[in-house]
């Protein structure tokens, strides 16, 4: 029994010419063989299993041995028999008896071996008892002529990773010459290539399947969410009427038992309920921005604007702010909620410019690529920069309900719309020199933007 | 089930299961000094049964026919357009007025309702002014105005 290491000066066969007709004739053989191994691994059905199964299968049909390819199992030592191919399954079974005896591992056995040194490992002459005591006595005889006489391992390697190894078992002859090995060798980088693609191939796929699975997932929480927030808001809406119900009838039919002080808190009462009825309503609105369909086309920003300040103007007959809108403005997106931007970032603008002295100014214009943005500026309170990333969160507010109502609601919609778009919204200012809110809408190919 | 003794006058049915909105609607009802006595039911298989029994007596001229009903939507046992559905289906309550109130405004209910044949759709309002004199229309229309039923 010899156990040999490949390319040492003693293993070297008979040296042959070049221009031995026989020689040439193998080597073109075995050149037409190669090239039906890269054919067979590149028409193979896609999956890491199936590639597999074709190396083994093509290299066993070439070249008449048992074949069986073992793979690294993760990142661990342990080897796993991914594939294999005899002309008997008995073969292979002798095979599988052996590993389920003695597990492969990188640097164990001669596949584990043949990895870990990164070469072609061989051993021949082996004798029939190494296989036999793994074999039930009544199957012995059956088995006795087909039991591995060598083996020869060889390094499947990819991307200078080691994967796995690719051994050759064979009965008879007991040995191996070294063309043989150069060509196994050779058909191992191909199957190696292949095999290393599979392998990325069904990595790709698993982290898609991952990545699908946990955006269903993500899509479905903030749905509950959504439906969650949105039967609470009804739900509390009722109450809340009622609370505000309730005290004007006290205030209007009991007028005249009520004292001031009492009057004067009833207000307060009435004026809280009013105040959680319009929060609720906002959270609402909040609720359905996520869940309404998107349906984007280009839009006449500039039209759509001019509508809403004159709206909101309509609103707030005791301003005297001056609009000024850019002409010619578009962007793509969904009507009706860029709508709702305009109106909070608007009402926002108005909002915000009530303590400014003299004519305030509100200007909607072009921000970032043509046909992708625009910004709106006012020379109203501005804020801090400090609480930037603050005002675009829900309930968060920078300046006094006394200084400037409001329920710190509108900013976290106008971002959530602009996040279903696929855009940003960003704002810039300083405290007493008014604010500037850029929103960013990129032009997309797919109008669904579902 | 509220009861009131008979007056000769046509009794408002208020079909109601929130009891904010059953004391808010007999309030504005109230204010109108109207002699009409008012029934409430609570829910929509009690509106059904009662409904039907009513004009039945109605027919065998045992009870005055109610002169409207004022229908809520969200209702426990049956909704609000199933009661419609029902009463619609019933040659004694086929003609009966019938004002869907609700806090919805969901274009779907409304087309349910408008399909079931409700006689009019009203969004209860949300401040109580509006609530109160949406509630006065729809009974001076249909109790002082209406000759139909």
């Amino acid at each position: 029994m010899r156990l040999m290491i490949e390319r040492d000066p003693g293993s070297g066969g008979p040296p042959s010419s070049p221009a031995d007709p026989r020689v040439l004739e193998r080597a073109l053989d075995r050149a037409v063989a190669l090239g039906r191994l890269a054919h067979a691994l590149a028409s193979a059905q896609p999956g890491l299993e199936a590639v597999l199964q074709a190396c083994a299968t093509e290299i066993q049909r070439i070249v008449g041995d048992s074949v069986f390819v073992l793979l690294r199992v993760g990142d661990s030592d342990d080897l796993r028999l991914a594939a294999g191919a005899a002309d008997a399954p008995a073969k292979i079974e002798i095979v599988t008896a052996m590993l389920q005896a003695s597990p492969a591992r990188v640097g164990e056995g001669l596949s584990g071996r043949c990895m870990a040194e990164g070469r072609p490992l061989r051993f021949e002459d082996m004798p029939a008892a190494m296989f036999e005591r793994l074999i039930p006595p009544e199957k012995r005889p059956h088995v006795r002529d087909i039991l591995p006489r060598a083996a020869l391992s060889v390094p499947l390697t990819a991307r200078g990773e080691r994967i796995g190894a690719l051994t050759l078992t064979r009965d008879a002859p007991p040995r191996f010459d070294p063309d043989e090995i150069e060509f196994v060798e050779a058909m191992c980088a191909h199957a190696a290539v292949a095999i290393a693609n599979a392998r990325l191939h069904h990595d790709v796929r698993r982290a898609n399947a991952e990545l699908h699975r946990a955006e269903g997932e993500l899509r479905r929480t903030i749905s509950d969410l959504e439906a969650f927030s949105s039967s609470v808001s009804h739900d509390l809406r009722g109450p809340v009427r009622a609370i505000d119900a309730l005290t004007q009838i006290v205030l209007e039919e009991h007028a005249a038992t009520l004292d001031p002080d009492a009057t004067d808190l009833l207000h307060r009462v009435r004026g809280n309920a009013r105040r959680m009825a319009e929060l609720i309503d906002d959270l609402l609105r909040l609720a359905r921005v996520g869940r309404l369909p998107l349906h984007r086309r280009r839009v006449d920003l500039t039209a759509l604007a001019t509508e809403v300040a004159a709206g909101i103007a309509a609103h707030r007959p005791d301003r005297e702010v001056a609009v000024e809108i850019a002409p010619a403005l578009t962007v793509d997106a969904d009507p009706g909620l860029l709508r709702i931007v305009l109106e909070n970032l608007v009402d926002n603008a108005f909002k915000f410019t009530a303590r400014t002295a003299g004519r305030a100014h509100v200007r909607v214009e072009a921000a970032g690529a043509p046909g992708e943005g625009f910004a709106i500026v006012d020379d109203g309170a501005g804020f801090d920069p400090a609480h930037r990333t603050r005002l675009f969160q829900p309930f968060q507010r920078l300046h006094a309900q006394s200084e400037f109502p409001g329920h710190g609601i509108g900013l976290a919609t106008v971002e959530r719309i602009v996040a279903r778009h696929g855009g940003r919204v960003d704002a810039t200012g300083q405290p007493g020199s008014g604010a500037r809110f850029v929103v960013t809408l990129p032009q997309q190919s797919d109008t669904n933007g579902e | 089930m509220s009861t009131t003794q008979p007056t000769g006058a046509a009794p408002i049915v208020i079909v109601e299961d929130d009891p904010n909105d059953e004391l808010l609607t007999k309030r504005a009802l109230s204010r109108l000094n109207a002699p009409n006595p008012v029934f409430v039911l609570r829910d929509g298989q009690e509106a059904v049964d009662w409904l039907i029994a009513r004009c039945d007596a109605a027919r065998a001229e045992q009870a005055d026919r109610p002169a409207f009903v004022l229908l809520d939507l969200k209702l426990p046992k049956l909704d609000g357009a199933e009661v419609l559905a029902r009463l619609r289906g019933n040659p004694s309550t086929r003609h009966l007025p019938v004002v869907v109130f609700s806090s919805s405004d969901a274009a779907d209910d409304v087309q349910r309702c408008l399909e079931a044949a409700a006689n009019a759709y009203v969004q209860k309002p949300v401040d109580y002014p509006s609530y109160r004199d949406a509630v006065r229309v729809i009974a001076e229309f249909w109790v002082r105005l209406n000759r139909s039923n």
